[in-house]
């Protein structure tokens, strides 16, 4: 409540002209935004930007923020429209730039040759093989619910749908992933 | 239990969360869901790792930063092209004015030359004067 009531001052003073007053609400979000970037992008330095780009939208389009949903609510459903946007960017420019990927992951393997980093793009294309199978709906719910912890009412909240249906989203969810790392 | 009981039950499993002993059994006998039950916690940690990924210090810096200076460019974007246009604007007011005015002019001119030449007395005759009469010769 008192975050509420915290947020609706600093909203206030941002509408008002006050840019210093975004500060606090970017070091409140930050962290949360990241988060759900990370859960659509699974790359550190895209989401380290993703989550300047959000943050910048919010702060500019406060005035359009209708008070219908809890703040948090609207951020949310900010990061993850901007998230399916650059994912869907991030695949159209991987298909004009197959090249540079082979680089990539060649200079990850040379150059870095740390176990850590090995791990870690194993991991990482993992995880984009088996989330890339799920529905944009599943998707959405299962970043929110894993990545960021939120009961299946917040969820619900976020997507607009009801608590069993998030639950059946994120049941179904795990069942298509265990058909993708059955055969992992 | 059979696997397709064991993926049911695995799904509905949180995280943290004990076998059931019925998990625990078939697990015991089946290669597949044992197999199947390692790869999703190994997903699952994954999940944890990226989870723990820390946003950037510099975060606030840069968004305050790249909000003063998206002003700015877009102060610019406006400016310029309303200044090209007021300069163009400008440029052709004076250019028609000019125009206009040196119009006026000469046709009040030629009018008081032919006005002069035939209507006045001695018509003629004072212009003629200051051609014929030139005292500029070239030596
Ligand atoms: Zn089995």
């Amino acid at each position: 409540m008192k975050h509420e009531a915290d947020d609706n001052e600093v909203i206030a003073r941002i509408i008002g002209g006050d840019k210093e007053a975004c500060t606090p609400l970017v070091q409140r979000y930050q962290q949360k935004i990241f988060q759900t970037c990370i859960g659509f992008l699974h790359d550190e330095d895209e989401a380290q930007d993703l989550t300047q780009e959000v943050l910048i939208k919010i702060c500019r389009s406060l005035g359009q923020f209708k008070e219908q949903s809890a703040f948090s609510t609207w951020i949310y459903r900010i990061t993850i429209n901007m998230a399916i946007n650059r994912v869907r960017k991030l695949k159209i420019k991987s298909l004009f730039k197959p090249i540079d990927d082979n680089t990539k992951v060649l200079s990850y393997s040379s150059a870095e040759q740390s176990d850590g980093r090995l791990m870690r793009l194993e991991q990482k294309q993992m995880i984009q093989k088996a989330l890339g199978k799920l529905t944009s709906t599943q998707r959405k719910a299962f970043v929110l619910s894993y990545y960021r912890d939120l009961s299946n009412k917040e969820v619900g909240e976020i997507m607009n749908l009801s608590v069993g249906a998030i639950e059946s989203l994120i049941y179904r969810a795990r069942l298509r992933l265990q058909e993708v790392l059955k055969n992992n | 239990m059979n696997c397709k009981n064991f993926s049911k039950a695995l799904a509905t499993l949180n995280q943290g969360e004990e076998w059931s002993p019925a998990m625990k059994a078939h697990l015991a006998v089946c290669h597949e869901c044992s197999l199947l039950a390692r790869n999703c916690a190994s997903f699952l940690d994954a999940v944890e790792v990226e989870k723990s990924f820390q946003v950037s210090p510099f975060t606030a810096t840069r968004v305050l930063a790249k909000m003063e200076a998206q002003s700015k460019s877009s102060f610019t974007l406006v400016l310029k092209p309303s200044l090209v246009m007021v300069f163009t604007i400008a440029f052709a007011i004076g250019l028609s004015g000019t125009w206009f005015i040196s119009n006026t002019k000469n046709s009040t001119r030629n009018s008081d030359i032919v006005t002069d030449y035939f209507t006045e007395l001695n018509s003629g005759y004072f212009i003629e004067q200051s051609w014929i009469n030139i005292d500029d010769y070239e030596e």
